[in-house]
């Protein structure tokens, strides 16, 4: 099992010996990780008909990784995405984690072991955060404001880049009357800048894989779809790579890694998890 | 001659109003919708305390952020130059050679020379760390009155250390040290360090010499002024009134262009 700890939200999966998901849950990360981990896996094996006993090795990432008691292991959130990404999507060179509190743009070398990296983890302009604190100011649930911003016609500019300052400015966007469609459209865009201007300075021109949470942002990835020119690929979960990552770090998960028939079992679970929903060309 | 001073702040309107080179009324208003009407509001409260009807204002000069929507002004300064005139004329005898202004939403750092020219400037509004926002945000999130910060600071004995940097990221850190019962003390006067960080970083880049003006709203904070002195290891000077500063730099400048 592995779960990912994250600055906003705590992700688990439930993997089989085979390397398929057999159950995967996300709460909203509390002031206590440890309890929240060990609720979310009572609650998560209650549900999928487990019992406590079928779950092996538990490896915990994520921020609060080290506060996860459960856990028999706990690794970094680079080395976890950049495991969990290279097994998704081997031929990505550029791995962007976008997070709550942090984008992390990682550079794959050889074996999806990352060779350069780059994070804005002193600013929460165009993390996760950010999103949510427009979204509430806007009163829109997070979950609709990709689909939402699909429908503007005009994007609405947002200068302020500052979560603090970008979100007095969209209030008195607000208050002046402008369409809340139109304005999420435009706060959508800026975090794309944000993402491609991290993604951009690495000087790679390879294919880039988008994950962690802000990637179910269709919005998003279009805008960074359209600007970027360069192959783009989004799994179906985004938010789950990091856990999914966690749990191939575990021992015996690393044996069957690297066992000869590996690839073909990871190409069986790759398929039905990897939905390719987007993808750009060149 | 009379004449007055506005500036438009993010979070504060304020006016000055000078007699023949004397400060004779201020006002302090938090920053409204209309610039139009707050600009009138604070003029007003100025005027009064100064006894002098409206009518009797021979040029008014706005500056700020919100310098160019009111129509009230007959013309306008940036806030940096309205600043450091304010300094001028408040601290020609200090030997005043750096200014660090802090604002709502902006922070400037002016380095002078010895006729107390300006010579060169750094401006931080891009982002919210090392503002006055910075600490009006966490002093909500503490529960505690703006205007007690300072002092609840002073008792500290052990302040903690924010890591964060950004603002949004500090208000969870607050969060979390508020919930594992760190004493408030501790907190604030890590925030206040923390603020403190960020503009000492900005004025060494300047460069700081001899006397170090601090002024703006949140040059109020004693706790600020003291973790200030104790990040750059020199002596503020902090005015009587720190907070128009900058509205006394407007009047004074009104004052030039009447001739």
């Amino acid at each position: 099992m592995g779960i990912d700890a994250g600055a906003v939200a705590t992700k688990l999966v439930i993997v089989k010996d085979d390397m398929s998901i057999i159950a995967s849950a996300e709460r909203a990360t509390t002031m206590e990780p440890g309890k929240l981990s060990a609720r979310m896996l009572e609650e998560t094996i209650d549900a999928a008909g487990l019992s406590r006993d079928e779950i092996g090795y538990i490896v915990a990432t994520g921020q609060g990784r080290r506060s996860v008691d459960i856990a028999d292991l706990a690794r970094t959130e680079i080395t976890a995405f950049a495991r969990g990404a290279h097994f998704l999507s081997p031929d990505s060179e550029i791995v962007v984690d976008m997070g709550g509190h942090g984008i992390r743009v990682m550079r794959m070398g050889e074996m999806g072991i990352v060779s350069d990296f780059r994070t804005n983890d002193k600013c929460s302009s165009g993390t996760g955060c950010f999103m949510d604190t427009m979204a509430a100011a806007l009163e829109v649930s997070i979950g609709e404001v990709g689909e939402r911003s699909l429908h503007s016609r005009m994007a609405e500019h947002v200068n302020a880049s500052c979560t603090v300052f970008a979100e007095s400015e969209v209030v008195s966007l607000i208050a002046k009357g402008k369409a809340t469609d139109d304005i999420l459209a435009g706060l959508n865009s800026m975090v794309a800048r944000k993402i491609i201007a991290l993604v951009n300075a690495t000087r790679c021109r390879g294919k880039v894989l988008l994950c962690g949470g802000v990637a179910r942002n269709r919005g998003v990835i279009n805008e960074i779809g359209k600007e970027i020119d360069r192959e783009l690929e989004v799994p179906e979960e985004p938010h789950l790579v990091g856990a999914l990552g966690a749990v191939l770090l575990s021992p015996r998960k690393r044996k069957i890694m690297t066992e000869e028939e590996a690839p073909v079992k990871a190409e069986a679970v790759r398929e039905p998890f990897l939905k390719r929903f987007l993808r750009w060309s060149a | 001659m009379i004449t007055a001073g506005i500036d438009l702040g993010s979070t504060y309107v304020k006016a000055v109003v000078m007699r023949d080179g004397k400060r004779v009324g201020h006002g302090v208003l938090p920053t409204g919708h209309d610039h139009d009407i707050s600009s009138r509001k604070v003029l007003d409260i100025a005027l009064n305390m100064a006894g002098i009807p409206f009518g009797d204002v021979e040029h008014i000069t706005s500056t700020g952020y919100g310098r160019r929507v009111t129509s009230l002004a007959h013309d306008t300064i940036s806030e940096i130059s309205a600043n450091a005139r304010g300094v001028r004329w408040l601290g020609a005898e200090l030997g005043v050679r750096t200014i660090i202004d802090i604002g709502g939403q902006d922070t400037k750092v002016i380095a002078m020379d010895d006729d107390l020219n300006m010579i060169n400037f750094a401006m931080n509004d891009k982002c919210a760390a090392g503002t006055g926002r910075f600490l009006e945000v966490l002093a909500k999130v503490l529960e505690v009155p703006l205007d007690d910060m300072g002092p609840i600071s002073l008792t500290s004995r052990d302040p903690v250390d924010i890591t964060t940097t950004c603002l949004v990221f500090a208000k969870s850190e607050v969060a979390n040290l508020i919930f594992r019962g760190v004493p408030k003390e501790d907190i604030i006067m890590g925030i206040h360090k923390a603020v403190a960080r960020r503009l000492a970083a900005m004025a060494k880049k300047v460069g700081v010499n001899d006397v170090v003006f601090f002024d703006g709203g949140p040059a109020r904070n004693t706790g600020m002024i003291h973790a200030m002195e104790r990040e750059l290891g020199r002596k503020m000077y902090v005015p009587e009134n720190p907070q128009i500063v900058t509205a006394t730099g407007a009047a004074l400048l009104a004052g030039e262009r009447m001739g």
